[in-house]
């Protein structure tokens, strides 16, 4: 297995019927909110951060379960850890974003010059000029993960559909 | 799904290991997680992400083995 090389940043593309997006943004969430500060670029961000927190308190949920049906120390200690983590991210749409904001949830007009993220969830569709922009506030190594489709004109990066 | 990397120009056929199944998958058929105890970054496949109970068990160990570890080199660091 080769090592992978360092990037400047990783782009995901992720092909998911929209009334599942919700979903799998949960789910993630958890793993990248880790790494640092992460954007979740919506159209109407209010709205899906409502959706977001509820599918949250699902995953608290499930974690809390198995954090007691299990035996194993370490297991244990690690899903208490991320139980932890779960309930101390601190969510935001852009008018009420504070210092402790973890995860924002915003347009990508709201988003402030010197913004920067571990990880932007972009579940709208851009223009490249919009993605360039979108693209300084992505920190290095960091993982742009979109739900939409990709613009055809950016140097350097096929269409999703060829791979 | 699908990875992508902007340096070098795209690896669709660069393997990564899983975190979960410790199986060697291509970049396109994997997910990011978290960061390994050496900063560097860590991959699921990404069918994993449809079993929920396997998804939060497995990268709840894996974040607890990598502070492990990055509380062990610390320690190794501040001893030396």
């Amino acid at each position: 297995m080769s090592q992978l090389p360092l990037p400047d940043w990783f782009i995901d593309i992720r092909h998911i019927q929209p009334q599942r997006i919700s979903l799998d943004l949960a789910r993630h969430l958890p793993r990248r909110a880790s790494v640092g500060p992460v954007a979740v670029i919506a159209e109407r961000p209010t709205v899906l951060l409502s959706v977001v927190k509820k599918r949250w308190s699902i995953i608290i949920r499930e974690v809390q379960r198995q954090y007691s049906s299990t035996l194993q120390a370490a297991k244990k200690e690690g899903l208490r850890r991320e139980l932890e983590r779960l309930r101390n991210y601190q969510f935001a749409i852009a008018s009420k974003r504070n210092a402790a904001t973890n995860i924002l949830f915003s347009t990508l007009c709201e988003l402030q010059v010197g913004d920067q993220f571990a990880t932007i969830y972009l579940t709208v569709p851009t223009t490249h000029p919009q993605l360039s922009a979108l693209m300084k506030h992505l920190a290095p190594k960091g993982f742009l993960i979109t739900y939409t489709s990709w613009p055809d004109d950016v140097d350097g990066i096929p269409p999703h559909a060829d791979i | 799904m699908a990875v992508y990397t902007t340096f070098p120009h795209d690896h669709p056929t660069q393997q990564i290991k899983c975190i979960i199944c410790y199986e060697s998958v291509p970049l396109y058929d994997a997910t990011a997680g978290s960061l390994r105890a050496d900063g560097s970054q860590a991959f699921a496949c990404n069918h994993h992400l449809q079993d929920r109970h396997a998804w939060i068990t497995a990268w709840a160990l894996f974040d607890i083995e990598q502070e492990q570890l990055r509380q062990d080199s610390k320690d190794s660091e501040s001893s030396t």
